[in-house]
C-alpha cells in the first residue's frame, strides 16, 4: 500500500512562482495557477520547501546547487510531489523559483517540464502562458505508455514542443532513465546503499544529509524505492525546510532529507538515537548497527558481491533488482503462511517465522513486526480476496527463485494444492493467476533468448500474447538490462517454468517426484553464474534508451550524460572503499 | 544555549481521525495559535512545559496523519516514545473497537510503554454510546488509567495530561534508580571478587 494517488485526474495541481529577498526568511508567492487554488495550508508552506535552507541562500547556495532544480514531497493521506527550479539570477538580490505540484511521481518528466515552463514564461505574454497552464492542468491522462502532448503553439507556429509517454506505475526504476536512481547510483557507494537498506528494514528514524538539494532528495527517494514491494509507511519528507527542523525530534520512524546547514542547526541530543546518512561523504552513523546486527549476513554478502560489479553491470534496473532479489529471499515465501479461515484469507506470523531457514529466522521474527511488512501483507491479501492479479516484479522474481530450487517449488506445489482443494472462486482465481504468471515468465524468458541485440519489440506479437490481458503491468522493459542479450540461462529457466506449469496442471500428483530436488543447504540468494551472464557487460549508452521514450529523448539523454560527467562519479566509483 | 527544562518527554497521541486528537492538543498546548503542518507533512506536535515537584518537564505530543489505514500499528511506531495517549470518541463505538485492537497490539509487542486511555467528546450524555463501565473494565484489564474528557468544554483535559506526565516521570526515575542499584551491585561484585573490569560495550 503506497501513498501514491495513481488515479489522480490532473497532470499537475498547482503552478507557483516564488521570490525570496536577501534579507527575508519568508518566501513570497508572486503567482499561482489556478488562481482559485483552495489549499491554504500548502500555499503557506510551499515557499519554505522551495527555499528550505538557512541563509545565505543565493551565492553560496547556487554554487552548491548547480542543477538548480529538485523535487520534494508533501504528505497528507496521499503524497504530492513538488518540482522546483530556480531562475539563474545570481547577480540579483532576489532569488526566484517556480514550482509545480502533482500527485504523480513522474520526476523525469516534471523536472524536464520545468525547463519548458521557464522558457515559455520568458517567450510569451502572461495571458498566453496562463492558457498554456490551463491546457496542462486540464490534460486528460491516458493509459500507461501512451503519449501526452504538451506542445504550445501560437497562430500555427510551434513555440514549445513537449511530448512524453505516461510512465508505467510499478516498473522498477532504471538507469539512466530514472533521475533519482541516477543520482543515487552516482553518489551513494555500495556499502552505504546496504547501510540504508538495513536501516529502512528496521524502520529507523533516518536522516539523509547533503549540501545539494537535488542529490539529497533524489538519494532519499531512490533509497525508499529499494524496499519494494514494500512501501515506507511512516513520516516521509525528502526535503525538510529549515522552518520545520524541529520535526527531526519526532519519536516515530521517519525518512527525512535535511540540508547540511539545517541539520547542523539542530540540537543533536534532542533528536535522540537516529541513523544519519551523509550523501556527500558516504558516512553513515547507525547506533543500532543494523548491517551487522539486524540484516542476515548471507544477504549482506549477496548485496556486497552484486553491488561491487562494474558500472556497466549495474545499469538498467540492475540495482533495484539486486535489492528485490534479496527481499524475495527474505519474504518471498509469504504465501506459505496464508490460509483460508472463516471465509477470509489470513496470514500467520508464526507459520511464516517457522517456515524460515535458521539463518533468516531471527531477522524474519523482526520483519513481521514492521509496519511496512504488515501493510504489504494486507495489500496482498486484499489483492487475492478481490480477485486481482499478483503479477508485479516481486511476484515474478518469487517464481523465478522458487523455480531455481526444487525445495521451494515443492512447497509451492503444496500451497497450490491446498488452495485448490477449497473449491472457492477466490482460490480458483489465485491458481489462474499463478498459471498466468508462469506463462508470462515463459514469454519473458523466450523473449530474452530470442534477442541477440536491442531491437524494437514486435507490438503485433505482444498483442497476440495470451497474457497481455492478464498482466496489467507488463514486466518486459526494452531498456532493462535483463532483456538485453541472449543467455544460456534462458533455456534452463524455460524448463523450470514448464515444470512449474506441469505441477500446477497436475495438482493431484504426489510429492515424490520432486523430492530429489530438495536441497536443504541451497544458498537461497546465490543464483549461480547463469544470471550474471545475462547482464550485458558493455552496452553502448544509446542502446540503453527506451525506443518508446518521449520524443525529446536526445535532450534527456544529454542531460543525463552531462549530469554523469559533471559528477565524474563513474570514474570516482573506481576509487571507492572496497568491502573488507 | 541553556536548556529550559529538566526533562524532555516525547508522547504520542493515537486514535481514529475525528475523535478529537487535535482539539485535545490545542487545549493542552502553550501556544494555541501555532500552525498545524499535519496536512502537508503528515505529522504535527504540540509543546508545553509543566512543573511537577519543582522540576520543569517539557512535553512534546506527536500526532500523525492517516493512522486508521493501519489495521494494527506495529511496535516500531512506539519504539522511541515515552508514553502513548490513546483516544477514542465516546459517541463512536467503532473508534473504541479500533483503540482496543491497537492497545492489545502495543501490549503484546512492546516493552513497557506508559499509556493512558482517553474517551473524548464526553459532553453530551444523549449521544454517548461507549459506556463508562465498559471502558473502565477494559482499562482495568489492560492496567491503564481511563480519562473521559471533553476538549470542547475543557473537561478533565488538564488532569489527563498531568496524569500521563507524572506516570512517565515516575517511570523514568524508577528506571534510573534501578540502573543505579545495578551499577552499585556491579561495583560491589567487582570489588569483592577481584574480577577484571570488563570493557563497556555501549
Amino acid at each position: 500500500m503506497n501513498r501514491i494517488c495513481s488515479n489522480a485526474n490532473s497532470l499537475i495541481e498547482l503552478y507557483c512562482e516564488l521570490e525570496l529577498n536577501k534579507q527575508d526568511t519568508q518566501p513570497k508567492v508572486t503567482k499561482i495557477y489556478p488562481e482559485d487554488y483552495k489549499d491554504d495550508e500548502i500555499l503557506k508552506i510551499i515557499g519554505h520547501f522551495c527555499f528550505p535552507c538557512i541563509l545565505p541562500y543565493r551565492d553560496e547556495y547556487f554554487r552548491s546547487n548547480p542543477s538548480q532544480s529538485f523535487s520534494f514531497v508533501l504528505t497528507n493521506e496521499m503524497m504530492k510531489f513538488g518540482f522546483c527550479r530556480y531562475e539563474r539570477s545570481v547577480e540579483s538580490s532576489v532569488a526566484k523559483a517556480i514550482v509545480i505540484l502533482s500527485f504523480h511521481p513522474w520526476h523525469d518528466v516534471f523536472l524536464k517540464f520545468l525547463n519548458v515552463l521557464i522558457d515559455l514564461r520568458k517567450k510569451v505574454h502572461e495571458k498566453q502562458f496562463d492558457s498554456y497552464l490551463h491546457m496542462t492542468l486540464n490534460k486528460i491522462i491516458p493509459r500507461e505508455q501512451t503519449p501526452i502532448n504538451l506542445t504550445f503553439s501560437s497562430n500555427g507556429i510551434i513555440l514549445q514542443e513537449f511530448t512524453f509517454r505516461r510512465p508505467p506505475n510499478r516498473q522498477l526504476p532504471s538507469i539512466p532513465e530514472n533521475h533519482n536512481l541516477n543520482l543515487f547510483y552516482n553518489y551513494i557507494e555500495p556499502k552505504t546503499m546496504i547501510e540504508i537498506f538495513a536501516a529502512l528494514l528496521a524502520e529507523r528514524r533516518i536522516i539523509f544529509v547533503s549540501q545539494n538539494l537535488d542529490k539529497l532528495s533524489s538519494c532519499l527517494q531512490a533509497s525508499c524505492s529499494l524496499i519494494q514491494p514494500m512501501y515506507w509507511q511512516h513520516i516521509y519528507i525528502p526535503i525538510l525546510p529549515a522552518k520545520l527542523k524541529d520535526y527531526l525530534l519526532a519519536p516515530i520512524p521517519f525518512c527525512v532529507g535535511c540540508h547540511q546547514s539545517v541539520f547542523n542547526s539542530v540540537r543533536q541530543e534532542e533528536i535522540g538515537e537516529v541513523v544519519v546518512v551523509n550523501c556527500d561523504t558516504n558516512i553513515v552513523i547507525n547506533p543500532y548497527k543494523d548491517v551487522t546486527e539486524t540484516l542476515p549476513q548471507e544477504i549482506v554478502n549477496y548485496l556486497k558481491k552484486n553491488l561491487s560489479n562494474s558500472p556497466a553491470d549495474l545499469r538498467g534496473d540492475r540495482i533495484p533488482r539486486i535489492f528485490l532479489s534479496s527481499l524475495v529471499t527474505l519474504i518471498g515465501t509469504y504465501r506459505d503462511a496464508i490460509s483460508y479461515q472463516e471465509h477470509k484469507m489470513k496470514f500467520s506470523n508464526e507459520v511464516f517465522i517457522q517456515s524460515q531457514s535458521p539463518q533468516y529466522k531471527p531477522f524474519v521474527e523482526k520483519v513481521v513486526h514492521l509496519q511496512i511488512f504488515q501493510q504489504f501483507i494486507e495489500e496482498r491479501l486484499n489483492l487475492i480476496e478481490t480477485n486481482s492479479e499478483l503479477t508485479d516484479e516481486f511476484e515474478i522474481e518469487v517464481e523465478l527463485q522458487a523455480a531455481k530450487m526444487g525445495r521451494k517449488s515443492n512447497q509451492y506445489k503444496e500451497f497450490i494444492r491446498n488452495i485448490k482443494g477449497k473449491a472457492n472462486p477466490v482460490m480458483k482465481n489465485a491458481v489462474k493467476t499463478v498459471k498466468a504468471t508462469c506463462k508470462e515468465l515463459k514469454l519473458k524468458i523466450k523473449d530474452k533468448s530470442d534477442k541477440t541485440e536491442f531491437h524494437l519489440p514486435n507490438s503485433n506479437n505482444s498483442k497476440d500474447n495470451i497474457c497481455q490481458n492478464v498482466f496489467t503491468q507488463p514486466a518486459y522493459t526494452p531498456s532493462s538490462s535483463s532483456s538485453s542479450t541472449s543467455s544460456p540461462a534462458s533455456s534452463s529457466n524455460m524448463n523450470i517454468l514448464q515444470e512449474i506449469e506441469g505441477i500446477l496442471n497436475a495438482s493431484n500428483s504426489t510429492n515424490g517426484s520432486d523430492s530429489s530436488k530438495e536441497k536443504e543447504d541451497f544458498n537461497l540468494i546465490d543464483f549461480g553464474d547463469d544470471n550474471e551472464e545475462s547482464i550485458p557487460t558493455n552496452v553502448p549508452r544509446n542502446n540503453l534508451l527506451d525506443p518508446f521514450e518521449c520524443v525529446d529523448n536526445s535532450d534527456l539523454l544529454s542531460d543525463v550524460i552531462k549530469e554523469l560527467d559533471k559528477s565524474t562519479s563513474i570514474a570516482s566509483r573506481q576509487n571507492w572503499t572496497k568491502f573488507d | 544555549m541553556a536548556r529550559d527544562y529538566d526533562h524532555l518527554f516525547k508522547l504520542l497521541i493515537i486514535g481514529d481521525s475525528g475523535v478529537g486528537k487535535s482539539s485535545l492538543l490545542i487545549r493542552f498546548s502553550d501556544n494555541t495559535f501555532s500552525g498545524s503542518y499535519i496536512t502537508t507533512i503528515g505529522v504535527d506536535f504540540k509543546i508545553r512545559t509543566v512543573v511537577i515537584g519543582g522540576e520543569r518537564v517539557k512535553l512534546q505530543i506527536w500526532d500523525t496523519a492517516g493512522q486508521e489505514r493501519f489495521r494494527t500499528i506495529t511496535n516500531t511506531y512506539y519504539r522511541g516514545t515515552h508514553g502513548v495517549i490513546v483516544v477514542y470518541d465516546v459517541t463512536n463505538g467503532e473508534s473504541f473497537a479500533n483503540v482496543k485492537r491497537w492497545l492489545q497490539e502495543i501490549d503484546s509487542n512492546c516493552e513497557v510503554v506508559n499509556k493512558v486511555l482517553v474517551g473524548n467528546k464526553n459532553d453530551d450524555p444523549q449521544r454517548k454510546v461507549v459506556l463508562t463501565e465498559d471502558a473502565q473494565r477494559f482499562a482495568e484489564q489492560m492496567g491503564i488509567p481511563l480519562y473521559e474528557t471533553s476538549a470542547k468544554d475543557n473537561l478533565n483535559v488538564e488532569e489527563m495530561f498531568l496524569a500521563i506526565t507524572e506516570k512517565v516521570l515516575r517511570h523514568k526515575k524508577q528506571t534510573q534508580r534501578q540502573q543505579n542499584d545495578q551499577n552499585d551491585d556491579r561495583i560491589k561484585i567487582n570489588n569483592t571478587s577481584g574480577i577484571k573490569k570488563k570493557k563497556k560495550c555501549c
